[in-house]
């Protein structure tokens, strides 16, 4: 634990460090915007030429403020893909300074693999961290031709699928929920639609995702292993604009334009698969009065209010629906996010946000004529004000509060009188969550960066007016406890201390190094292979107590070529404590006493990734390798010994080529190669209830078979004038067929004297091909 | 309810074998092999004298399926009312006792020595419910004409009650005779406390067609005798992404499970 006076060392450290100059100086400051659309621009780079090592970058709205002594400068403006703007200012007051950065006028001679700016990865102190544009995503062959930032963002070091099926990642050795997904700043609960073989985010309606999955800025907070950042385009407030996708599983359409020209804009993008429509074509009647499909909506309303003042309104909405005659599963998030931007004055910019996540999931069975339901919801409010002060060229602070309230019912029953079922209503389990954090982005020289910061966090589960459990070892009730609603059930604070420094010791090369505390109190339980809908989120209580991760992790740095290739080595050492596990048998449906079910114990993952990237020229690509383990200790089983956790994976191998072939053809191919990941084998059999049985010995003591695959992809640029654009992309998905084990199961033999194994697969090979289209 | 889960990943796996090309294929897997565990199974049913009791070995995964019996072991069945009985081996690993009552409301323990091992378990046979009659479900699940079982009984209010089921069906359309459903059939009244209960009994075997005969035997199992067919169901392709040994009510670090129980059985045509 910190104490009280080492924190304080550290803010005053931050103050020393922020005010030690004292001149005259004078600050410009503005916005940064593109051209065509009007679409603030995120992490531009702004360069002051004439001193090596100074500027800064635009935050996510596209603010910057820099603080300079008196003098002349030269800015350079400049962000991948767009044309860099150099102006000559001579600053001897205060400047505004909006800037409108223009795409090359031949956007195909464009590639664009990275949106980094170019010797980012070597300079900046940050991490273990990613951005992805989905622009760049566009030529990499996905599953059913269908784009998906989460997919892709698996095949860099450090990222690991779920698997065939599943949309679900694990981030050096955490598990999926321990990673913080947000969408416009508001947390999506579950990021899967189908059950895991699509993520809920549509790639049109993106403009950035940022991965953090070393240290992450303090901003952040709330789970253990990553934050992905994603952020949603504002829609074009200059002209208007169609554009969408005709594909095999799916069709999109995106509808941007200005509301009043200039000033405020509206962006709607849709999507919906039609899986279904195959089953209609079935023979069987039951498959084919049978709907499988999702749909989801993105919107987005920003208006600026004046100079200093913006108003952003974002949303989503999306449904999947899974059902047979006489069943039904219908699942998905809400997330609404209201943010007002505001410039206090050249040094200090404000934002305000107030969030609402929702998700819920229905399943409904017909019964003797009545309906039963199962249904469970979660329900956040969340109010964040974060403030972002640029004191001088040097140093950047944010510093905010965030709080979420939170609403889960994990699973109640709803049943007409005639179901044969009762009605057995649950009151929502309420929980606050309160945070405070600073944090200073420190440019100490121009070869020495440190990011350095904290965050408190405050946890504290409310009473209901229900039953309160704390339960004995062998998961008996052993106290039972009322609370009145809003009276505080339980407490838990944490400091979490977050550091990052980056030294260049070359012009091409640095070494970095991080440490972080994170805190989780949000817990996923979930006893599923795959994404499950009905995976019951519960939040720290009596018996859960805070998850906290330590991590340690250090890298090196080195581009080549004049930063067309890019090489890093990262490792990292993870230690984990309150982690959960389910208890052999357990019953996790609609269970009152669910906390009675779980085990508690600890983690550690560690891992080198290596990253060998070519960022420019006709052939792009990278290739990442990862060498990790992860391990849990949970009381309770494997006699208490280090077992491999399910994530847990020795090697992981990423390949991702693109070739330009020519202005009209881009080809692209990847391929995967990772140890399968660690499952529990039976170890013997015996014969019971006139069967057989497996015996089982070691949790996850055995592995599926190795996975691989390549993929491949063809995007042709058919038309492209001032008024129309269009492409088809063609991708191949497991291109040699190789059947992946998705599961494996054991059974007798034809003639009842032997075992065999049985190995499930997914997809053998999946052509698709998507039509593209774009009205200008 | 307890199987909607189950249900629906039974659902989206046949859709999306529909859908996509999911494919099976039997493939050699290295697998480790552990030392041979002793296999109990115990059952005393409520209104009968003889018990039977089968000791058997786990063997190695890769071997064929013969299960070696346990001989010379010393069983020994009680009750709370102080009786006592020493099972004698009426074949190699079969025990049997032939002196102690079923008795609803009584706690049996079974003790076994072997070896210098003990392993003992206890369970209570539980107040019995009726299975008034097995009603056909069409439509909902299946298509035209195709039927599930529903036992229908009136379940008692303010206790736990535990069900078990075994099932097997003899097809109008062969001539195979009855051919034993395996899949594990269990429910509790969890979500039906003192209703009539309507759950249907979703077995392996597929629908039943008019004309097919169906043999149901419902017992009413002790809260602990559920735990391990419960677990053991998890074990199922879709159930649970880790398997474990189900939860044994033996103590001593066997596999198997003890049962006392009342024990019912229908017989019906499928109109």
């Amino acid at each position: 634990m910190f104490n009280i006076f080492r924190i304080s060392i550290l803010i005053s450290c931050i103050l020393t460090s922020v005010f030690a100059m004292g001149q005259s100086n004078f600050t410009v400051s503005g916005t940064v915007t593109e051209n065509s659309s009007g679409e603030g621009l995120i992490g531009v780079k702004i360069k002051v030429k004439d001193i090596s090592g100074l500027g800064t970058y635009t935050n996510e709205y596209g603010f910057y403020s820099l603080t300079l002594k008196e003098g002349n400068y030269t800015l350079e403006f400049s962000s991948v893909g767009l044309e860099v703007k150099s102006l000559d200012i001579e600053l001897n007051e205060n400047k505004r300074l909006n800037i409108e950065l223009n795409i090359p006028t031949k956007i195909i001679d464009e590639f664009v693999v990275t949106s980094r700016r170019k010797d980012e990865n070597v300079q900046g102190a940050q991490t273990g961290v990613d951005v992805l544009n989905p622009k760049q995503l566009a030529k990499i062959p996905v599953l059913f031709g269908e784009k998906d930032i989460i997919k892709s963002m698996q095949l860099t070091p450090g990222i690991k699928s779920g698997g065939d099926g599943s949309s679900g990642f694990f981030v050096r050795g955490g598990s999926s929920d321990q990673n913080l997904i947000l969408l416009d700043e508001a947390p999506v609960y579950n990021a899967s639609h189908l059950l895991g073989f699509f993520s809920t985010f549509n790639s049109d309606a993106i403009k950035t995702a940022t991965i953090y999955k070393g240290t992450q800025p303090a901003q952040y907070g709330g789970r253990l292993s990553s934050v992905l950042d994603i952020r949603m385009n504002e829609g074009n407030n200059k002209k208007f604009k169609v554009s969408g996708g005709l594909g095999v599983i799916s069709s999109k359409l995106n509808i941007e334009g200005p509301i009043v020209k200039g000033k405020s804009s509206f962006l709607i993008t849709a999507r919906r698969t039609y899986a279904d429509v195959f089953l209609k074509l079935s023979k069987k009647e039951n498959l084919k009065a049978s709907s499988l499909y999702f749909y989801d909506v993105n919107a987005k309303l920003n208006y600026k209010l004046g100079e200093k003042d913006k108003l952003y309104i974002s949303g989503y909405f999306g449904r999947d629906k899974l059902g047979v005659p006489s069943f039904g599963l219908t699942w998905g998030n809400i997330t609404g996010t209201a943010r007002w931007n505001h410039i206090i004055n050249d040094k200090i910019f404000s934002n305000t946000s107030f969030i609402i996540s929702n998700y819920i999931y229905n399943i409904g069975i017909q019964s003797n004529g009545s309906t039963i339901s199962l249904n469970s919801t979660l329900q956040d409010y969340n109010l964040k004000q974060e403030f972002q002060y640029y004191p001088n060229s040097r140093n950047k602070i944010k510093f905010g509060v965030n709080s979420i309230h939170h609403s889960i019912t994990p699973g109640q029953i709803e049943a007409g009188e005639t179901s044969g079922v009762n009605t057995i209503l649950q009151k929502p389990r309420l929980s606050i969550e309160n945070s405070i954090f600073l944090s200073n982005e420190w440019v100490a020289s121009d070869k020495f960066n440190v990011i350095y910061g904290i965050r408190g966090s405050g946890f504290s589960q409310l009473g209901n007016g229900g039953n309160y459990y704390t339960y004995a070892q062998d998961g008996s009730v052993l106290t039972t406890d009322v609370y009145a609603t809003n009276k505080i059930v339980n407490n838990y604070f944490n400091f979490e201390p977050r550091i990052t420094a980056s030294y260049m010791y070359s012009k091409t090369a640095s070494v970095k190094g991080g440490y972080s505390r994170n805190v989780q109190n949000i817990h996923l339980i979930s006893n599923t292979t795959g994404d499950n809908p009905t995976d019951i989120w519960i939040p720290s209580s009596k018996n859960i107590k805070s998850e906290i991760a330590d991590q340690f992790s250090l890298g090196w740095f080195k581009n080549f070529r004049d930063n067309k290739f890019e090489v890093s080595v990262e490792s990292y050492y993870k230690s984990m404590q309150n982690q959960i596990d389910y208890k052999n048998g357990a019953n996790t449906l609609a269970n009152d006493l669910l906390e009675g079910e779980l085990l508690y114990g600890i983690g550690r993952a560690y891992g080198l990734e290596t990253y060998i990237k070519k960022t420019s020229g006709k052939f792009t690509g990278w290739i990442s390798y990862t060498l990790s383990r992860t391990e849990k200790k949970i009381n309770g089983i494997n006699s208490d010994n280090w077992y491999a956790a399910k994530q847990d994976r020795t090697h992981d191998l990423s390949l991702v080529a693109i070739y330009d072939l020519n202005k009209k053809i881009t080809i692209s191919a990847t391929f995967v190669l990772y140890t399968g990941s660690a499952v529990t084998l039976p170890s013997g059999k015996y014969y019971i209830n006139n069967q057989v049985q497996w015996l089982y010995t070691d949790r996850n003591g055995g592995r599926m078979p190795t996975y691989h695959r390549m993929d491949l992809a063809l995007t042709w640029y058919t038309k492209q004038t001032d008024k129309y654009e269009s492409s088809w992309n063609f991708s191949i998905f497991n291109v040699y067929g190789h059947e992946n084990a998705y599961s494996l199961s054991f059974r007798e033999s034809a003639d009842h004297t032997k075992t065999e194994v049985v190995q499930t697969s997914l997809f053998k090979m999946i052509p698709a091909i998507t039509y593209n289209f774009k009205f200008l | 309810m307890m199987k909607t889960n189950y249900l629906f990943v039974c659902i989206f796996a046949i859709a999306a074998a529909s859908i996509f090309s999911s494919c099976e294929k039997v493939i050699t897997l290295d697998l480790k092999n552990s030392d041979p565990l002793y296999v109990i199974e115990g059952e005393v049913n409520k209104g009968e004298l003889i018990h039977s009791v089968i000791i058997t070995k786990s063997v190695k995964f890769s071997e064929v399926n013969t299960f070696p019996v346990v001989s010379g072991a010393l069983v020994v069945l009680s009750d709370n009312e102080g009786n006592s009985d020493v099972l004698s081996e009426v074949s190699p690993g079969k025990y049997s006792s032939s002196s102690i009552l079923g008795v609803e409301g009584r706690t049996y323990t079974l003790s076994v020595k072997i070896n210098g091992q003990e392993f003992i378990a206890t369970s209570t046979i539980p107040q019995q419910v009726n299975l008034d009659y097995l009603y056909f479900l069409e439509g909902g699940f299946g298509g035209a004409g195709e039927k599930v079982p529903v036992p229908i009984r009136q379940d008692p209010a303010g206790v736990e009650n535990f069900y078990r089921f075994n099932m097997s069906v003899s097809r109008f359309k062969d001539n195979k005779g009855w051919v034993n459903d395996s899949t594990i059939l269990i429910q509790d009244d969890a979500f039906s406390d003192g209703l009539i209960s309507q759950q249907p009994l979703f077995g392996s075997l597929g629908f039943f067609v008019p004309n097919d005969t169906c043999k149901l035997t419902m017992m009413c199992v002790d809260k602990n005798v559920y735990k391990y067919f419960y677990s053991l169901s998890l074990n199922s392709p879709n159930g649970a992404a880790t398997p474990a040994n189900p939860v044994s009510n033996f103590s001593g670090g066997c596999l198997g499970y003890f049962t006392a129980q009342t024990k019912q059985t229908v017989t019906v045509v499928v109109p």
